[in-house]
């Protein structure tokens, strides 16, 4: 008997646009995530013996949102802006602000009339009446030569009050019309209203390693968070792969001569860390810095390994046996490692000291545990597992209490490779929903998913400083 | 409970052999009585060394597997099976250096090593035009298990092998397209070891043989669907 959990998450198709309308819709999700479980007997079709899948629901949400106003730019000079500048500001806000996470938008049809009229002093009483929680304004006044003069600026609807934020990014600027430019100030502003709503700032600013299929090659890649910018790094014309990005520095995975072998990219520059025979995969840096974990299977099998993070020098064999050990995460305090190990039969994750003493297995549940990362405050491990449908979803596992299993993702294609982001409230994934492997971003709950990439192909992010 | 029996006993043992007939592919017993022959030959030289190796049991149960297999008419795999019981022989054999366990006057002689030579099954008396390509050879999800179906091709491969002794060969071990890239180029690792600790049992010189893991990177086949997967685990030999 095979159990099928059976019902969309809801806002992964429409936002809510009221404050009311949030509340109803929470309360349907809240049932819905939680509870319809639906049982169909009989197997499903499928040519090998067919595994138990993991079988949890998706989670309630847990991260709150904001219901934010953004009227359109206000062109506050006398040049008419016939190069786009309002477009560019307005999109580049309202992306960033999505990407985030925290926020939903107020529909345009409530807002009031001709929010542009008031200009950058709003009609509180009229934007709370609209439902809003937030606004944001944005004036702009087009400079001679390449500059602009630019003010984004948030305003606290409930309270009816204008809000200083931290660093001056709510201050007018002058900046050059570079759309890089440009959409850093956004990226630092937006980073500041989000630390207004949750006391921490927001993940702009950080980078995504990430892979990316071209033609028959993979290549090595940087995503900015705000999907601002993609740029390839190690150029190799071969098959790159498990990058993981730590303290500036990219371990990565690469064939680029027979492998595979275990690389650095650093500064712009590639070393290789591990070219002994057999596998040399997944370089882990610890959070001290001071060693390496990775799979090397030069002594038989694939086992795990501590390594000189410069010299690729093995410090200390982890892992003793004839099966496949793997994937290896360190936790925040650098005392345990998670990974991935087959010793008894299906691939699940287990935790270790990383002294490689005390090896316990830490998944029951379902038969294609992979892909651990610990998070960075230390209570969570996220993984990929093949649920009862034989597709990979998301998941969560606390290391402390193996029972509280939470689902993150369900019935959006193939969603796996989770990294969290450095303050741990997010996660990047690999999901094939579009049809195509793309980058997504979500909350730690799961609650909102937004795409971050464009163009396909993408996999195995990493996501670091 | 059943209030009706989904099938009744004598339609059940009925369709059996009629299955195992048609499972049982179009080899002949010509081949299959052949390997036998060898099999029984090199079980003899096995047990005369009295090693007391872990090989020898299995490899008696491989032959009389061969037996049963080939009184069923399924020569495919009796002549697999007998395959597998000559390399099994031919392991407990060389065990002692080619030498009996139990004799403490053994010498290391040419003429001793005469009467128990390395290679217990000789060369087929092929050239190396006959010998046809070798083979990929494929698995069953997340597994690297070695089926008769596998050996049986393997047997084909070592054949052109020893046909092409200047040739190396790469192991290339495959996974199909789902799941994380670094579990599957270790599968695919071990798929490819499993297969080269195979050949090696054949008396192939062990750095004729280079296992290389490819993960699900280069896959066989682009489609998604059960065949595209079953398509793509696999270890495919590239002679050098």
């Amino acid at each position: 008997m095979i159990h099928i959990l059976k019902h969309t998450h809801p806002h992964l198709q429409s936002p809510p646009s009221l404050r009311a309308r949030v509340g109803s819709v929470l309360a349907l999700s809240l049932i819905a995530c939680g509870l319809i479980v639906t049982t169909i007997s009989g197997a499903l079709a499928q040519e090998e013996d067919a595994p138990k899948g993991i079988e949890v629901p998706v989670s309630a949400q847990q991260v709150k949102r904001v219901l934010i106003a953004l009227p359109p730019a206000i062109n506050q000079g006398a040049s008419a802006d016939t190069v786009g500048i309002s477009e560019r500001l307005s999109s580049g806000v309202e992306r960033a602000l999505t990407l985030s996470g925290y926020f939903d938008f107020l529909e345009r049809e409530l807002y009031p009339q001709d929010p542009s009229a008031e200009g950058m002093n709003p009609n509180f009483t009229s934007w709370f009446n609209a439902g809003t929680q937030g606004l944001v304004k944005i004036a702009f006044d087009l400079q001679a030569g390449d500059d602009v003069k630019v003010t984004l600026k948030l305003f606290d609807i409930d309270q009816k009050k204008p809000i200083s934020l931290a660093g001056g990014v709510d201050q007018t600027v002058t900046l050059k019309r570079d759309p890089a430019v440009l959409q850093a100030h956004i990226a630092r502003f937006v980073n500041q209203v989000v630390k207004y709503y949750t006391g921490t700032e927001g993940f702009f600013g950080t980078r995504i390693a990430a892979i990316r299929k071209v033609g028959r090659n993979k290549e090595l890649v940087m995503v900015n968070p705000d999907g601002s910018r993609v740029g390839t790094l190690a150029k190799s014309g071969g098959i790159n792969l498990l990058p993981s990005l730590a303290k500036g520095k990219i371990y990565f995975t690469s064939y680029r001569d027979g492998g595979p072998n275990l690389y650095l990219y650093e500064r712009g520059k590639v070393s290789r860390i591990s070219g002994r025979k057999g596998i040399n995969m997944g370089g882990v840096l610890s959070p001290s810095g001071g060693f390496l974990a990775a799979s090397l299977s030069f002594q038989g099998s694939s086992e795990i390994y501590l390594l000189n993070p410069k010299s690729g020098d093995v410090l200390r064999r982890l892992t003793r046996n004839g099966r496949i050990d793997i994937s290896p995460t360190w936790s925040p305090d650098g005392k345990k490692i998670a990974f991935v190990s087959d010793r008894e039969g299906s691939p699940q994750i287990w935790v270790m000291n990383s002294d490689g003493s005390n090896q316990k297995r830490l998944t029951y549940q379902g038969k294609y545990n992979q892909s651990p990362r610990w998070s960075p405050n230390g209570d969570l491990i996220v993984f990929s597992s093949r649920d009862e449908k034989y597709v990979f979803d998301i998941f969560t596992i606390d290391p402390n209490d193996p029972s509280k299993i939470t689902r993150l993702t369900q019935n959006q294609g193939n969603n796996v490779e989770p990294s969290w982001s450095p303050d741990g409230r997010h996660i990047v994934f690999s999901s094939t929903r579009t049809g195509r492997s793309e980058l997504y971003i979500m909350t730690s709950d799961g609650f909102t998913q937004r795409r971050l990439t464009n163009g396909g192909g993408f996999t195995s992010p990493s996501w670091g400083e | 409970m059943y209030d009706q029996k989904p099938f009744t006993r004598p339609s059940w043992l009925l369709s059996l052999p009629l299955s195992l007939m048609f499972l049982s592919g179009c080899g002949g017993a010509g081949p299959a009585k052949s390997e036998m022959t060898k099999a029984v030959s090199s079980l003899e030289l096995a047990r005369k060394t009295r090693c007391p190796h872990e090989s020898l049991p299995i490899a008696e149960k491989a032959y009389e597997d061969s037996k049963r297999l080939f009184d069923e008419g399924k020569y495919d795999e009796a002549r697999a099976k007998a395959r597998v019981a000559q390399r099994l022989s031919a392991e407990v054999t060389q065990s002692n250096g080619g030498k009996p366990c139990e004799d403490p006057n053994a010498v290391k002689s040419e003429g001793e090593s005469e009467l128990f030579p390395p290679e217990i099954n000789p060369p087929e008396e092929v050239t190396a035009e006959e010998v046809p390509e070798m083979k990929t050879v494929y698995f069953a999800f997340d597994s690297s298990a070695l089926t008769p179906e596998t050996m049986e091709t393997l047997e084909q491969n070592i054949v052109w092998m020893k046909a092409n002794e200047e040739s190396s060969v790469e192991l290339g071990g495959h996974c199909d397209s789902r799941g994380s890239s670094d579990y599957n180029i270790a599968l695919s690792e071990r798929r490819a070891r499993a297969v080269e600790g195979y050949i090696l049992k054949s008396g192939v010189a062990p750095d004729r043989l280079e296992v290389v893991a490819y993960g699900s990177e280069r896959l066989a086949s682009q489609r998604l669907d059960a065949e595209g997967h079953k398509r793509n685990r696999r270890v495919e030999f590239k002679a050098r």
